[in-house]
C-alpha cells in the first residue's frame, strides 16, 4: 500500500518530458498523468475563449484524444501545455467554422447600457464566469488568445510569444492593453465600479 | 528585421513600465500570491490604475474548474483507449497523420524484393535495354541485312542501305522498336556465345554480341583486352585501313549471322587491327568508321558494296582473317549531295 502510494507520488512529481517518453512507449498511465496535469488548464482555456462549459468539456476530451494519437510527433515534451492548447485553439476554431457559429462580435457600444449582462447564460456553470471572462469576446482575436493563454492556461509570456508569432515585449504591451481594454468595457457598463 | 512592429506602440513610458511589472506581478497568479504583489517583493508595486487591472486579470484567472468526476471517468476512458490503441499499433512512427509503422514496413519489403529481381538478372544476362534487338531485328538474312546496319551507315548512306551507294536495296525490313526484348536476345546470344556472367559490359568482351549503337554511344575507344583463347572459337582477326593503307583505329567491325541470330561487334585498335571470336556459322563481315564509308567483305576476300558482301563460314576452332579498306566518306557537303537530284533541279 505504501509502495503504491510512493509509486503513485513519484509518478505525479515526474516531468512532463519523462511522462511523455513513458506514454510513448505505451504507458496508458503516463498519459493518465498527463490527463489529469493538464486537463484543467485546457478546459479553462477552452471555457474562457467559449463560454460555454459543455463545449470546453467535450473539446477538451478531443484534445487528449488528438494529442494521444500525435504524441509521437511532439517535438520539445518540455512544451506539452503549450502543444496542447495549440491543440485546443484548432479544435475550437475548427468546432466554429463547422457549426458556421461562434460568440458574438457585436461592439459592445452598439448595446444598451446593461445588455451584456442579460445576454449571460443563465446555466450553472457558465454563471459562475466572472464579468470579464464573459465580456472577453469584446476583444480582438489576438487579444483574447493571448488572455486565455496567459490567464486561464497559465502559459509562460515567452510560449505565448511564441505563440502569437511576436517578440515577448510585444505580448506584454498586448496584454497590457486587453486588459486595459477590459476593463474599459467593464466600466463602460457601468458592471464594476 | 521587420520594419514594422507587430504590434503599434502606443504605450506610454509609464505604461510600459506598468505592464512589465504587472506581468511581474501576474506570475504570482499561478503560484497563490497576491495579485498587487511583486513576486520579490512585499510592497505592492502597482499603480492603482494597474492595480485595477491586476483585479481584471484575476477575474480571469478566477475560472471555474472542471468537474472532478468526469475528469476522471474521462480519463479512464482516455488510458483505455491509449492502451488498445498502443496494442493494436505497436510502433507508431509517431507523425500526426502518419501512416502505421506496418504500412512503411510493408513498403521497404517491396522495395527489397523489386531490388532482389532487378538483381537476379545477371548483368551479363541483362544488357542495357536501350542497346539490345530482338532475334528478329538482328537476325541478319543473307543479302538483306536489317535495317539496324542502316543505322550505322555513314553520313553519305542517304538510302539507308549501309552501302553508302545512295541506292535502296528495297528489300529492307525496318526495325520495330516494340520488338525490342532483352530476355529473348539475350538468351538467344547466350546459347551461341556463352559469354561469363560477370562481364557486365558488353564491349569489354571480345566476343560479346552487342548491339552496334552501344558501340556507338560511346564504348571505350581502346580494345578490351581479349579473353583467353577457347577452343570451340573461330577467330576472326584482320586490319580496317583506308585506301592509302593506314590503320583506322576506333572502326567497328561487326559479323552478321547469317544462319542464326545475334551478330558480333569488336573495335578495331590504334593500328587497325581487329580481333573477333565467333561461333561457328556463316557471317557477314561489315566495317565501319567515322569519316569513313562502310565496306563489306566480299567473296573475293576484298571490300565492297552491300551487295557485293559474301558470307564467311566459320568453323569451329577455325580461324580467318578478313582485311576491310574503307573509303573516305563524301560527307554532307560531298559531291554526291551537291549534284543530287534536288540540287539538279534548281535553275543554274
Amino acid at each position: 500500500m505504501r509502495h503504491a502510494a510512493e509509486k503513485a507520488s513519484e509518478a505525479s512529481r515526474a516531468s512532463d518530458a519523462a511522462l511523455v517518453n513513458r506514454a510513448r512507449r505505451g504507458d496508458a498511465r503516463a498519459f493518465g498523468l498527463l490527463y489529469e496535469r493538464h486537463a484543467p488548464a485546457v478546459y479553462r482555456y477552452l471555457l474562457l475563449r467559449s463560454s460555454d462549459a459543455e463545449l470546453a468539456e467535450d473539446l477538451s476530451q478531443d484534445v487528449f484524444e488528438k494529442a494521444m494519437d500525435a504524441l509521437g510527433g511532439l517535438r520539445d515534451p518540455a512544451s506539452l501545455r503549450a502543444w496542447l492548447m495549440r491543440i485546443a485553439h484548432h479544435r475550437l476554431v475548427n468546432h466554429w467554422s463547422r457549426k458556421e457559429r461562434r460568440p458574438d462580435k457585436t461592439p459592445l457600444d452598439a448595446l444598451p447600457p446593461g445588455a451584456e449582462a442579460a445576454e449571460m447564460p443563465d446555466h450553472s456553470l457558465e454563471s459562475r464566469l466572472s464579468t470579464e471572462a464573459l465580456m472577453l469576446r469584446r476583444l480582438s482575436e489576438r487579444e483574447q488568445e493571448l488572455l486565455a493563454l496567459r490567464f486561464a492556461a497559465g502559459l509562460p509570456m515567452r510560449q505565448i510569444a511564441a505563440q502569437l508569432g511576436c517578440t515577448e515585449a510585444a505580448a506584454r504591451q498586448l496584454q497590457y492593453r486587453a486588459l486595459k481594454r477590459l476593463r474599459d468595457f467593464a466600466n463602460q457598463q457601468g458592471l464594476r465600479p | 528585421v521587420n520594419p514594422r512592429p507587430p504590434f503599434p506602440d502606443d504605450l506610454s513610458p509609464d505604461e510600459l513600465r506598468a505592464a512589465e511589472a504587472m506581468d511581474a506581478v501576474f506570475e504570482g497568479l499561478f503560484e497563490g500570491r497576491p495579485p498587487n504583489r511583486h513576486p520579490a517583493k512585499e510592497e505592492p508595486v502597482l499603480p492603482s490604475a494597474s492595480q485595477a487591472l491586476a483585479e481584471t486579470a484575476r477575474a480571469l484567472h478566477a475560472l471555474p474548474e472542471p468537474d472532478a468526476k468526469r475528469m476522471q471517468a474521462t480519463r479512464a476512458s482516455l488510458e483505455a483507449r491509449f492502451a488498445r490503441n498502443h496494442a493494436s499499433r505497436p510502433s507508431s512512427l509517431g507523425d500526426e497523420g502518419g501512416l502505421p509503422a506496418w504500412v512503411y514496413l510493408g513498403l521497404l519489403l517491396g522495395l527489397l524484393g523489386l531490388a532482389w529481381l532487378a538483381l537476379g538478372r545477371s548483368p551479363a544476362a541483362t544488357p542495357e535495354p536501350a542497346n539490345l534487338l530482338s532475334e528478329a531485328d538482328t537476325h541478319p538474312v543473307e543479302g538483306a541485312p536489317g535495317r539496324k546496319l542502316d543505322q550505322a551507315a555513314g553520313p553519305d548512306d542517304v538510302d539507308g542501305d549501309g552501302d553508302g551507294d545512295g541506292e535502296s536495296n528495297g528489300d529492307i525490313e525496318p526495325i520495330a522498336d516494340a520488338d525490342i526484348d532483352t530476355d529473348t536476345d539475350t538468351r538467344t546470344n547466350s546459347e551461341t556465345e556463352p559469354v561469363a556472367a560477370t562481364d557486365t559490359d558488353a564491349s569489354a568482351s571480345p566476343t560479346a554480341p552487342i548491339a552496334s549503337s552501344s558501340i556507338r554511344g560511346g564504348a571505350p575507344a581502346t580494345p578490351a583486352p581479349a579473353l583467353p583463347a577457347q577452343p570451340s572459337r573461330a577467330i576472326v582477326r584482320g586490319y580496317v585501313r583506308d585506301v592509302k593503307g593506314r590503320g583506322i583505329p576506333d572502326a567497328h567491325v561487326t559479323a552478321w549471322r547469317v544462319d542464326g541470330p545475334g551478330f558480333y561487334v569488336q573495335r578495331s585498335e590504334a593500328d587497325g587491327a581487329y580481333r573477333l571470336e565467333l561461333g561457328a556459322g556463316r557471317y557477314l563481315m561489315q566495317a565501319e568508321a567515322e569519316g569513313f564509308a562502310g565496306r563489306w567483305h566480299d567473296a573475293d576476300g576484298g571490300s565492297a558494296g552491300r551487295d557485293g558482301a559474301g558470307v564467311l563460314e566459320m568453323n569451329e576452332a577455325g580461324g580467318s582473317t578478313v582485311d576491310f579498306v574503307l573509303p573516305r566518306n563524301v560527307g554532307e557537303a560531298g559531291w554526291d549531295r551537291i549534284t543530287g537530284p534536288e540540287r539538279q533541279r534548281e535553275p543554274s
